[in-house]
């Protein structure tokens, strides 16, 4: 078990034949079996570290039996490409691309939603459960991605490097790792991926790794209050300015109830064990008992 | 992007929603003859701007020609206007609330409607009816019955057209935010937008018109340079320079700082200028990153980067050419970690910046520095 991917994924990448998507390929061709073939409209037929490219999703679903799709088009091609692979069946999707439209995301996510398919992202660094399987770009050549134990949620890539070497350093493994991405509108929310951990028996701790801006932290605390594993939890951005936009589009303060310190707060008073730097989530995780 | 509100109004005009007539002026000279008398509006991007003395009625084109040279001149909520918009004169019989925004919460599209308008909307923040809009299915004629159903309206078939036209606007430019605060009803029934507030999709502006507006966060020189090169900075006025690959680990970084006392200069996400080339360009714009934040005399600089895609090889022979090229006396601090990290954090050490592999003792070595410093 996992959260949303797991052995029994079967995983392609829509573009694979561009830049970016070759070295997706390359990478999850040396790690994961699980890692299939690829599409790109016009390409079919080729071979990319020798996994087959198809033309159109439907095909590569049919052929390989994917059932989860990586997709690293152009922002203008996001919208289009999420639609195929939810008409062709599969049932997880991670979008790698930043800067796409708020309103084409709105369409994704809601027709999404609509056929019950997960997505991730967009403008996200994706999910890796280690071991199993991997939909995202977290690299097992440059992070210490080991199996175990802890659920990492997380809003932005960067952020998620320093905090698994943390975590690793400290002795712990990783059920699933998933950076849901930093961008306003989000396919899965701190509160659905928590929902996820909250029901996966082999996570069995979740640190989860907030922004200032919004209030999908805070929305997530009504998970936590039921959940019996413990969660640590960092907001960054304590030092950050309000109203200047830190680099995620989400990640403005608007208000008083955005602040880091106001969400660390809130997550305290709800018994999440928040830290005010990344520095300290290690000495809390070893301070748990799980 | 933050559009100004004679932009809004034009966008609002042009969809066949009432806004009152006006005439937008850059200097006194070009004010009209005004037989009904007026009402003067700097165009600034402030909320509030009523309660700040920045919305004036004048009697003629005298006053108006003084208030015009007034506001181009000083500065209101140290927002200076460039342009002063000069309009009608409405008489009002009722004010109302709209707007249309993405709900990050329902990840859908969010109209509200209150039947307290103009000054009143902060107080009255429980009497907003919401309704939310699926994008799939977009608007449908009992969404706007139940956006106004709980309100008393004398003209409601002319509010509910406004809401309609003002959505159907919203959806075509793939907008942010619309605001209409207050939109009015006049003693002849017309319903007409008095103020305009739009944001528009910084993914979606780039394509079309990028001097329409203005950025949602009004941004310093330093930040603008920054944008222009694909990165993303804050400016602040305490004592370390923070920069580093990612806006989750700029926050981070600095955050550490924060955390055992310290203050922070700037925060430089370097983004998406490109790290997987060794060419001269990379190292030209990099060159031009660390200039800029030399200029602000930070205390410390903090280079914290941890690559996984871009070479860390390629990124520090930038940076050792880019402090190579300039009189420094600033300490630096790099730590650099990931891809290609060793050979990167060799080709730093003849260089004076101090380098590690350790986020923690990248932090103290910092602390120390700031101890000296003072």
């Amino acid at each position: 078990m996992a959260i949303y991917i797991d052995k029994s994924s079967r995983v392609i990448i829509q573009g694979i034949t561009g830049r970016i998507g070759r070295i997706f390929a390359e990478r999850m061709a040396q790690h994961y079996p699980n890692f299939v073939g690829g599409v790109t409209p016009g390409k079919g037929g080729q071979e990319v570290f020798g996994k087959p490219v198809y033309d159109d999703v439907e095909t590569a679903v049919s052929a390989l039996n994917a059932n989860t799709s990586v997709i690293v088009v152009a922002a203008p091609f996001m919208k289009g490409a999420v639609f195929e692979a939810i008409d062709a069946g599969i049932k997880t999707i991670w979008c790698y691309t930043d800067r796409v439209p708020v309103h084409e995301t709105l369409e994704m996510v809601q027709y999404a939603k609509l056929s019950g398919v997960t997505l991730i992202g967009p403008n996200s660094a994706g999910i890796v459960s280690p071991g199993k399987a991997s939909a995202g770009e977290l690299n097992e050549n440059y992070l210490p991605l080991k199996e175990g134990s802890v659920g990492l949620l997380s809003k932005s890539g960067s952020l998620s490097y320093e905090v698994i070497n943390l975590i690793a350093d400290a002795g712990f493994g990783f059920s699933t790792i998933i950076c849901i991405g930093g961008d306003p509108v989000l396919g899965t929310s701190c509160c659905e991926a928590m929902a996820a951990f909250k029901n996966d028996p082999e996570t069995k701790a979740v640190v989860m790794l907030g922004e200032v801006g919004g209030t999908d932290e805070i929305d997530a605390i009504e998970i936590i209050r039921e959940m019996d594993k413990p969660v640590v939890a960092y907001i960054a951005g304590h030092c950050a300015p309000a109203k200047k936009k830190m680099g995620h589009a989400g990640a403005i303060v608007n208000g008083t109830a955005d602040t880091a310190d106001a969400k660390t707060a809130a997550l305290r008073a709800a018994g999440v064990h928040a830290v005010n730097a990344i520095d300290e989530i290690p000495q809390e995780l070893n301070k748990l008992d799980f | 992007m933050n559009l100004f509100e004679y932009q809004g109004k034009a966008l609002f005009a042009s969809h066949g929603v009432r806004v009152p007539q006006s005439v937008l002026v850059s200097s006194p000279d070009e004010v009209p003859q005004l037989e009904k008398g007026g009402v003067v509006k700097p165009q600034i991007q402030i909320g509030g701007r009523g309660k700040a003395g920045a919305i004036r009625m004048c009697e003629n084109a005298e006053e108006a020609r003084e208030l015009v040279s007034y506001f181009l001149k000083t500065p209101v909520k140290g927002h200076l206007a460039r342009k002063v918009l000069i309009e009608e004169r409405v008489e009002i019989a009722r004010e109302y609330y709209f707007s249309i925004s993405i709900d990050r919460r329902s990840k859908a599209i969010a109209m509200m409607f209150s039947g307290f308008g103009g000054v009143e909307i902060e107080n009255n923040a429980d009497k907003i009816k919401t309704v939310t809009v699926n994008p799939l299915i977009g608007l449908q004629p009992y969404m706007v019955r139940n956006l106004l159903a709980p309100f008393e309206l004398d003209s409601r078939d002319q509010i509910a057209e406004v809401v309609e036209k003002l959505f159907a606007l919203f959806m075509e430019k793939k907008m942010n935010l619309l605001e209409v605060n207050p939109l009015v009803v006049t003693a002849a029934g017309e319903a007409v937008a008095l103020d305009a507030k739009v944001i528009l999709d910084d993914w979606v502006a780039a394509e079309s018109d990028k001097d329409a507006g203005e950025n949602t966060a009004s941004q310093t020189p330093f930040e603008e340079l920054f944008a222009s090169v694909g990165a993303n900075a804050v400016e602040m006025d305490g004592d370390v320079a923070v920069y580093a690959g990612g806006a989750g680990a700029a926050m981070a970084s600095g955050d550490c700082i924060i955390s055992r006392g310290g203050t922070l200069r700037c925060l430089v996400d370097r983004g998406t200028i490109a790290s997987d080339t060794s060419d001269d360009e990379l190292s030209l714009e990099l060159a031009g990153v660390i200039r800029t934040i030399l200029d602000l005399k930070p205390k410390v600089i903090f280079l914290n980067v941890y690559f996984q895609a871009g070479r860390m090889d390629y990124e520090s022979r930038t940076l050792k050419r880019a402090f190579g090229d300039v009189d420094r006396t600033v300490p630096v601090v790099a730590r650099l970690a990931g891809r290609m990290a060793e050979e990167g954090r060799r080709n730093l050490e003849d260089t004076g910046i101090f380098v590690t592999d350790s986020l923690e003792t990248a932090v103290d070595k910092i602390m120390e520095y700031l101890k000296e410093e003072a």
